[in-house]
């Protein structure tokens, strides 16, 4: 499992709360999930070399005082892939006669903190080692929780019953912790004239190809040239219904292709799907 | 001479008068357009809300939409019109046909009636397109009248008439009120589904020539298998265009039955037939297709002799056998064409 190098992957405690704070920065920005580890073996100082054996090339091992727990940052790994280093820990037990408490947790939240990260993992190791067995282990699931994320999402089309309808649609849409900040625009120089779209936020584009003083593909093209342009999740409505013609849209960036007419509840299914992908990852 | 030059003088002023009142009669109706596309335009505006709830949420009654007045009538068939080009779906057209039967049947029949033929004909459009299966009667009581309509009227009515009655259509289609071409047909047909057309087969001796050639070329663009042995009947038709027909649309269905029926067509007189059968024993096992494929493709027409060469590339072994007629054959032309296939590899 392990390199001749893995003791390039122990690291000194005083570095965990930069690394931490790096990752962290990803989960917020990107929706990536990490864990932290917790191992507390009150009877053996020894465990570090059993932890180095077990642990990825991809983790790191942060070696805290004698006392304190030590931690393992598994950067993009959820509590599942952290369970089978449970288990590569438990298979441990013959080589060892001391006992080993683990608590794992998981963390999705972007706005968590290092101090409660920290609080939590202390607590739910020693509740580990209460727990019968010789590597008894504890899921805390506190940070697994999403927060609270703001969507933006423009409607852009000439008429106002289209906008209309659509933006009822999109309101009936519900996703916990996801709030949609909606707002409709009757053409395309309006929309890229407004500052409504240069936000850091993860953005719905509902445009209709045809539109007053600026087209759909003349928004598309402003949007995808822009740094961020994978924030914009483009849906694109059309009556344009030929093979080479969708092709091209999807080239150009075009996320959703929705020809026209088309049935209000699939697209609210459309809306919903995007929605969850973008929130759950 | 005073006289004249007063008369002139009245003339003109009568014009004058008469040119006033014209350009004020205009005035007038350019007003009142406005002014009532203004009101269309409101009422859109106030009430989109409540229509979205009542065509696609639960919060509205049908009753709390009645409308009042013609203009209200006009508003809501251009809202229909706007909802219908953008979205689709069962629950709004049922809705829509709900709505409309109860409130605005007068309004369609008013408008169906109509003097102008372009007013007629956005008519029908309009109840194709919304579903307005209450309208059938009224269609199809136009179709009884004596009157004589322009085609594309009579187009949209038999539209109707398919989509709304699943049996209706067929005395209409034996006996059209208009003589119909063949893209008519086509347009026609391929608005039935396959019950339909089975329908239609039932009477197939019965229906006009037209209708009868443009019913085989459905079959094999719809591949419908079941269809093959009016197909192998037409064949023995003495209409040479049915029969050419009934060849392509066994090649279209790419069967390899009855060889022995579509064999004889190799020596027919007429190059089409002769085309056809060529296309059909591309799907015929090889040893059977090969003796016909190496007679047709010294055939003294370009296109069967093409055919003849492409159909045997696509066989089992295909390659082979175009490669010997290269190397054997006699006809030079026979070579021309089995080279040019390779060429186009």
């Amino acid at each position: 499992m392990k390199t001749q190098n893995s003791e390039l992957n122990m690291l000194d405690a005083s570095l965990f709360r930069q690394l931490f704070y790096w990752q962290m920065a990803n989960t917020k920005r990107f929706r990536q999930v990490f864990t932290v580890v917790f191992v507390k073996s009150p009877e053996s100082p020894e465990i570090k070399e059993i932890l180095l054996e077990q642990i990825r090339n991809s983790d790191l091992l942060f070696n805290f005082p004698t006392g304190e727990p030590d931690v393992i940052l598994m950067a993009n790994t959820g509590e599942e892939e952290a369970d089978v280093f449970i288990d590569r820990l438990r298979g441990t037990e013959t080589t060892r006669s001391y006992r080993v408490g683990v608590s794992v947790i998981e963390i999705r939240n972007g706005d968590a903190t290092l101090e409660e990260i920290l609080q939590v993992g202390n607590d739910s190791v020693n509740r580990a080692l209460q727990l019968p067995g010789n590597t008894p282990y504890v899921k805390d699931r506190t940070f697994r929780k999403l927060e609270r994320q703001c969507v933006r999402v423009s409607i852009i089309d000439e008429d106002p019953i289209v906008t209309m309808v659509i933006q009822k649609l999109v309101e009936r849409v519900y996703i916990k912790q996801l709030d949609l900040d909606i707002r409709v625009f009757h053409d395309g120089q309006y929309f890229i004239e407004s500052d409504w779209y240069q936000s850091s936020h993860t953005h719905l584009v509902i445009v209709n190809d045809i539109l007053p003083r600026k087209n759909g593909l003349e928004v598309l093209y402003t949007l995808r040239e822009l740094p961020n342009a994978q924030k914009y999740h483009v849906f694109m409505m059309t009556k344009r219904k030929s093979e080479a013609e969708m092709i091209f849209a999807y080239e150009n960036g075009v996320d959703d292709y929705i020809t026209k007419p088309f049935n209000p509840h699939l697209f609210e299914s459309q809306i919903k799907k995007v929605l969850n992908r973008i929130y759950y990852g | 001479m005073d006289k004249l030059l007063v008369s002139l003088l009245l003339v003109i002023m009568v014009l004058l008068v008469l040119l006033f009142s014209m350009f004020f009669l205009l005035v007038f109706y350019r007003m009142e357009e406005v002014k009532s596309k203004k009101k269309i335009k409101e009422y859109i505006e106030d009430r989109k809300g409540d229509w979205y709830e009542y065509l696609l949420g639960e919060g509205m009654r049908i009753e709390d939409l009645k409308p009042n007045g013609s203009l209200e009538l006009k508003a809501i068939d251009e809202l229909f019109f706007r909802l219908s080009y953008h979205f689709t779906s069962d629950e709004i057209n049922e809705r829509i046909n709900a709505f409309a039967a109860l409130y605005m049947s007068d309004y369609y029949n008013k408008d169906l009636s109509s003097r102008s033929s372009g007013v007629r004909i956005n008519t029908l459009n309009k109840i194709s397109l919304y579903n307005l299966t209450f309208m059938l009667e009224p269609v199809s009581k136009i179709l009884r009248k004596k009157k004589v309509y322009p085609k594309a009227e009579y187009l949209l009515l038999y539209e109707i008439i398919i989509k709304f009655s699943r049996t209706d259509f067929v005395a209409h289609f034996i006996h059209p009120k208009v003589t119909l071409g063949e893209f008519d047909y086509k347009k026609l047909l391929l608005e039935l589904d396959e019950t339909q057309i089975s329908l239609l087969a039932e009477d197939f001796t019965v229906l006009p020539d037209m209708l009868k050639l443009t019913l085989i070329e459905i079959v094999g663009v719809r591949h419908y298998l079941d269809w093959l042995p009016l197909l192998h009947e037409c064949l023995d038709s003495p209409a040479q265009e049915l029969r050419i027909r009934a060849l392509k649309s066994i090649a279209e269905l790419e069967v390899a039955d009855a060889l022995k029926l579509y064999e004889g067509f190799s020596y027919s007189d007429v190059w089409e037939e002769r085309l056809m059968t060529a296309k059909i024993f591309r799907s015929a096992p090889t040893e059977e297709a090969l003796p016909v494929l190496k007679h047709l493709i010294k055939d003294s027409t370009y296109p069967v002799r093409a055919q003849a060469a492409k159909s045997m590339k696509s066989l089992k072994n295909g390659q082979q056998a175009l490669y010997s007629v290269i190397t054997t054959s006699s006809d030079e032309f026979a070579v021309d064409v089995a080279e040019e296939m390779f060429g186009k590899e």
